[in-house]
């Protein structure tokens, strides 16, 4: 064995990778001879030895307590929201019926407005921020583990001027395709006694966009980054007609 | 509770899949040191140590399907989560890479023998600051295959790379450490050399 045969072996000599086989046979033989592998196979070992006391004297490195109480939390906002999911992809032929009926939908809404039937945005619902459940379809996923998806109420469209609709639900496919992450709906503590889904058609909810504090993070018992305290978060409340927050779910 | 303690990190997280938080917390507790070990030597940060072990099990908690067992253990995929986090976190910090006191000083506790404690302390300190001023791709396989004792083919797992790749920046990095080293025993007040290296660590 060479100095460069050597080389090739040293680090496996020194991880004990080599135990007795020839190659470790031959490289031992070689140090024997060759002062500088020696040298070398020394300072790795010494290398080694060094590692090894910082990590052992690291091994004892635990995550701070507040991570788990936070990461539980995390855990349980995230666990019926993944169930609903999984309810709805079980049930491929609720997800076609709301589809299908959104698409009814959507097409007595152009052909409405194709006849000229509406004129324009009342001037009172001009200034609302609202958006009608059938325009935030994707949010069924709110409580809806206890109600299955075709039993979603359909929004009071006579009440919403027919264009200002179009216009959002264009603004909706837009958005989405834009890759936005989202937490689950979180329930407000006042909110989690409601159940959208059993006042029946008469429910109606507000979806607004908003910048909060980051600290809304931990009301809500989500985990925050200290370091970028001061950075707004962008979440999307959820309130009910008498004006009251119910859930909450934050936009990355 | 005994057969959480008991079962596998995957029996656990198909568990935890399911919505069992019993499972989704003994999964933490199993790995969470591992994680944040391994974050606090690659960044030698606690906070972003902290800030990553919060990232790899919330990516966990959102979308735990992810995680394919053909593809290795669970704990080849979080280290796997866990090098991404550090490396997008290193180089928007490198201005503050300053090497943190705080969260290692308590690992380097004194104990016996105090003379001998205060240099084991430096000489320790001495081989963490040579592992964290080498690149990245370096640092993270002296701290897989010397810190947490994987094989070149569980570091090759978490770092989507070949095992000769592993072989290769391993002996690299290996050979800058010791020229890191060395250069710091000339200049270093603490004297620490790697001869005193390898009586300190004997």
């Amino acid at each position: 064995m060479n100095c460069q045969e050597f080389d090739l072996i040293v680090l496996d000599l020194v991880r004990g990778n080599l135990k007795a086989t020839a190659a470790r046979r031959d490289g031992m033989a070689h140090t024997s001879n060759c002062r500088g592998c020696a040298e070398r196979l020394s300072q790795e070992r010494v290398l080694s030895a060094g590692l090894q006391a910082w990590a052992r004297s690291s091994g004892r490195g635990q995550a701070p307590e507040r991570l788990e109480a936070a990461l539980l939390a995390a855990f349980r906002a995230e666990t019926p929201l993944r169930a609903a999911h999984r309810d709805t992809e079980s049930h491929p032929a609720r997800l076609k019926f709301a589809a299908a009926g959104i698409l009814i939908l959507l097409a007595t809404t152009l052909a409405f407005l194709e006849d000229g039937g509406v004129r324009g945005p009342s001037p009172s619902a001009a200034g609302k921020l609202s958006v009608s459940p059938i325009v935030a379809a994707p949010q069924i996923e709110f409580k809806s583990g206890e109600r299955p998806v075709k039993e979603t109420p359909l929004p009071r469209l006579a009440a919403q001027p027919k264009r200002q609709i179009a216009r959002r639900a264009d603004a909706r496919t837009a958005s989405n395709r834009v890759d936005e992450i989202t937490t689950g709906f979180i329930p407000l503590p006042y909110g989690s006694s409601l159940n959208l889904w059993e006042e029946g058609p008469s429910a109606k909810i507000h979806l607004i966009r908003m910048r909060l504090p980051r600290s809304a993070l931990l009301t809500t018992g989500l985990p925050m980054n200290e370091e970028r305290a001061n950075e707004p978060v962008l979440a999307d409340v959820l309130f009910t007609e008498d004006g009251l927050a119910r859930g909450i779910r934050f936009v990355n | 509770m005994t057969a959480l303690a008991d079962a596998s990190t995957n029996h656990l997280l198909s568990r935890m899949q399911a919505g069992d938080e019993a499972a989704f917390a003994e999964l933490y507790r199993r790995l969470q040191g591992k994680i944040y070990c391994f974050a606090l030597q690659m960044s030698g940060s606690a906070s972003i140590a902290e800030e990553v072990t919060q990232e790899v099990f919330l990516t966990l908690i959102r979308d735990p399907r992810r995680y394919d067992a053909r593809r290795g253990p669970v704990s080849a995929y979080l280290y796997g989560i866990a090098r991404n986090c550090v490396l997008r976190s290193l180089p928007t910090r490198r201005s503050d890479t300053r090497i943190e006191e705080e969260g290692c000083a308590e690992f380097l506790m004194v104990q016996e023998n105090p003379l001998g404690d205060l240099t084991r302390k430096e000489t320790i300190e001495e081989v963490r600051r040579a592992v964290l001023s080498l690149p990245g791709h370096y640092r993270e396989v002296v701290v897989l295959c010397d810190l947490h004792e994987m094989d070149y083919a569980e570091a090759s797992n978490v770092l989507s790379c070949s095992v000769g790749t592993v072989r290769s920046r391993l002996h690299r990095a290996r050979r800058l450490l010791l020229v890191k080293l060395k250069s710091r025993s000339a200049d270093s007040p603490a004297g620490v050399t790697l001869q005193h290296l390898a009586r300190c660590t004997r």
